[in-house]
């Protein structure tokens, strides 16, 4: 088929290769030769998944986990305010999540050992994987509707996302959705092909694979052509770009969530739930080139350390994820939604000279809500300096486990998942 | 004629004299009805490098109309921030750091477009936050060097002679952080989240002359009170507040809002059309308090953090935001600093 594009674009009114293999590339819309059918909507509807990666790795001190208690070395300049849930405390940068409790779960006890600013271990719970569980799920599950069933919203992540499944399991990817117009790479038309001549085009393909199709009656090929015409009807479908259109929303929701990539990514993020995807991967966006610019990576030698924290990084986290959570709920499909929100690692105790903190996996907080995950929680303990877990250490494993057991998926039982998840344990207290 | 004429053109200079002198000192009475002056705006912006902000100067006439008024040349993978002018708008003090190494502090002749020799006690330690005194003789911060307390301290620096201040008493064992030097340098603003305090964090007001903190009841609340910043003669502060809807008082949002709390009232006054839907970030006020200068992010703006410039007193109408074309770009401004510019 690329063969054919590739001849086709030669001969033709200046379409580029690279314009051609753009259009192939909406084969990576989730839809794949033999899994594309599309999944109506059941009574029980599978939960759907919106997995915030927090690039830099977030201090829990300053987050879900901080230790008022202590000296400042180890507590910082920031303290704790009460939640709504009586006996739940967070950072005082988090006011708005704090009476966002009781529609989220704290885990304050994740632990592992690996001290790499990659989202691999955390995306797909293998050290050096390259298949997201939301790529795994997409296979095991396929679409829902016309909308694309898995996206990604935020800056790429190279060698991360369909893996091992294939390109056709890659996320669309929306490297920024606050910007006036979301725009598409994989359903952009080159500026100069307008819409009827785009049609034509298309049209051709279709006559000159049918043409094919006869001439070899292969009927695989049949298929793959059907695969190709599914592709183009959401290239074309008003119901996709209605949903990727931002400015359809309340300006006073907008701001709610936030005027930032994160704000909107979320807000993006419920409208593609709503709409019809399934899985939406949101990366906390630390920009290409950048050093450890808004990202969560506060070593302190940034200016100007954990002040970030509390100009920056957390009121913008702060107002996202507190509407999107409010968002969803209010809308009635928190309960088939499952979030998460996981950086890389936790940080260091003790902040260090530069009036930071390091990379510290060895006890890291997250954030879970949705799709039954228990409401108004914190699961685990860490010790009075927060270094270690106290009680109910989760390990990586077994939270990637208990992720895919929301998603109704047995990472320990279903043979399709076993090729691409290490062995853990779910976590009772997150079912 | 010609006499009266005379004496009505030396009479309206000697008025005009006597505003921007009492703007360049701090005088914060109502101006009421002043007609507007130029302003010289400093901050800065990630937008020609998103991981390297660079400080830029902005030229307003404080109604509505400005244009970009230079730069402080970049560094090779040098973050230029925290940019504070002195209020008479000669010099620009701000943060600068290469990666991987501490923050420091440096300061910039603006009319001559040159960096200026700045004494500072050496010490291997980041030091932030810069606020200088109007006359250009003080320049407080905070830094981890060592001082008579622990974590992040203040200090005050003599300009002149290169050495530091003589601070009994404002060091805790806590961090104390974002300094604010009032016009002559008398007065020193800054937040610190200590046992006595009434919230999360707390605002303090330390008198430099006595060495001894002076009250602000009505000020603090049990939430957070940060980034203050103080008129030129020190009655007035703006600082940032996560207070919640409060019906007795001034009411927050539960997230980050700005507020102005006039000391000589010990009442936190009314900031009607600044605070928006976000988080309000970074007040900056000039020395006589009637302009101030924050950050936000509103969908209406330009994309990411924005500058805002608010007009507490204006010739007509009700206090409101004043437009600055050509200044937010789409990605994030921070850091805003205002005062007069300077020739008036």
């Amino acid at each position: 088929m690329i063969e054919l594009g590739e001849r086709w674009v030669r001969n033709c009114e200046g379409l580029t290769r690279r314009n051609m293999l753009t259009l192939g590339g909406i084969g990576a819309l989730g839809l794949t030769l033999d899994r594309a059918a599309a999944s109506p909507g059941t009574a029980k509807q599978h939960p759907n998944c919106i997995f915030v990666f927090l690039h830099g790795g977030p201090s829990q001190f300053e987050t879900f986990d901080p230790k008022p208690e202590q000296t400042a070395d180890i507590r910082g300049p920031y303290g704790a305010i009460e939640t709504n849930i009586s006996g739940i405390r967070i950072s005082e940068l988090l006011p708005l999540m704090s009476r966002q409790a009781h529609r989220y779960a704290i885990v304050r006890t994740v632990t592992h050992r690996l001290d790499v600013h990659s989202p691999k271990h955390i995306l797909t719970g293998l050290p050096n994987g390259d298949t997201t569980i939301c790529a795994v799920a997409t296979m095991v599950r396929g679409a829902r509707g016309t909308l694309p069933p898995f996206v990604r919203l935020g800056n790429q992540m190279p060698g991360l996302g369909g893996g091992r499944l294939g390109a056709a399991f890659d996320p669309v990817h929306v490297p920024d959705p606050s910007q006036p117009k979301v725009v598409l790479p994989d359903f952009e038309p080159p500026k100069q092909v307008t819409g009827p001549r785009q049609s034509r085009r298309l049209r051709l393909i279709e006559e000159m694979n049918g043409f094919r199709r006869a001439a070899d009656s292969d009927p695989i090929l049949a298929e793959r052509d059907a695969s190709y015409q599914k592709a183009v009807s959401i290239l074309t479908s008003e119901e996709v770009h209605r949903a990727f259109d931002l400015q359809r929303e309340p300006t006073a929701l907008r701001d709610a969530y936030g005027a930032n990539k994160f704000g909107q990514s979320c807000l993006l993020a419920r409208r593609l739930i709503e709409a019809g995807s399934r899985f939406v991967e949101i990366k906390w966006f630390g920009d290409a080139g950048a050093t450890a610019y808004d990202a969560w990576d506060l070593h302190g030698a940034e200016l100007p350390g954990l002040q970030r924290m509390e100009t920056q990084l957390c009121p913008r986290f702060d107002h996202g994820m507190s509407t999107l959570l409010r968002d969803l709920d209010e809308r009635g499909l928190l309960d088939n939604t499952l979030v998460v929100a996981i950086g890389e690692f936790g940080r260091t105790p003790r902040v260090n000279k530069w009036g930071g903190r390091d990379h510290w996996p060895a006890c890291q907080s997250i954030l879970m809500a949705g799709a039954g995950v228990p409401r108004g929680v914190v699961i685990g303990e860490s010790d009075l300096q927060g270094a270690y877990p106290a009680s109910r250490p989760v390990p990586l494993a077994d939270f990637i486990t208990t992720v895919y057991h929301r998603l109704g998926l047995n990472a320990n039982l279903d043979d399709r998942l076993r090729p691409f998840v290490g062995s853990g344990q779910i976590v009772p207290d997150l079912v | 004629m010609r006499e009266v004429a005379g004496v009505l053109v030396r009479s309206l200079r000697w008025v005009a004299g006597m505003t921007a002198a009492s703007a360049i000192a701090g005088y914060s009475a109502p101006l009421k009805a002043a007609p507007p002056r130029a302003l010289l705006i400093s901050w800065s912006s990630y937008k020609e490098n998103v991981g390297y902000p660079r400080v830029y100067f902005y030229r307003h006439d404080g109604l509505g109309q400005g244009k970009l008024q230079g730069s402080i040349p970049p560094g090779q993978e040098r973050s230029d921030v925290q940019a504070r002018l002195s209020g008479d708008g000669r010099l620009c003090f701000y943060n600068y750091e290469f990666v991987g190494k501490a923050a420091k502090l440096a300061a910039w002749d603006i009319a001559a477009n040159q960096e200026v020799s700045l004494r500072i006690p050496a010490a291997d330690s980041v030091e932030m936050t810069p606020s200088p005194s109007n006359d250009g003789k003080w320049l407080a911060f905070s830094s981890l060097r060592r001082g008579n307390g622990v974590g992040w301290n203040l200090f005050v620096l003599n300009l002149e002679t290169g050495t530091l201040r003589e601070t009994p008493g404002l060091n805790s064992d806590e961090d104390d952080r974002m300094p604010c030097l009032s016009g002559d340098g008398s007065l020193l603003a800054y937040a610190a989240s200590r046992p006595d305090s009434v919230g999360l964090q707390d605002i303090y007001l330390y008198d430099l002359r006595s060495g001894k903190h002076l009250p602000l009841p009505g000020l603090n609340t049990t939430s957070r009170e940060t980034e203050p910043y103080l008129s030129g003669d020190g009655k007035l502060i703006a600082f940032v507040s996560s207070r919640p809807a409060d019906p007795k008082g001034v009411p927050g949002t539960g997230d980050l809002n700005i507020f102005l709390y006039d000391r000589r009232s010990a009442r936190v006054e009314q900031l009607p059309g600044l605070n928006g839907p976000g988080s309000e970030q970074s007040p900056a006020l000039t020395p006589d308090g009637r302009y101030l200068c924050f950050v936000s992010e509103r969908i209406s703006g330009a994309g990411g953090r924005d500058l805002y410039l608010y007009d507490r007193e204006p010739q007509s109408g009700s206090p409101r935001l004043v437009p600055l074309p050509d200044l937010n770009s789409f990605r994030d401004e921070v850091d805003p600093s205002v005062t007069y510019a300077p020739g008036l």
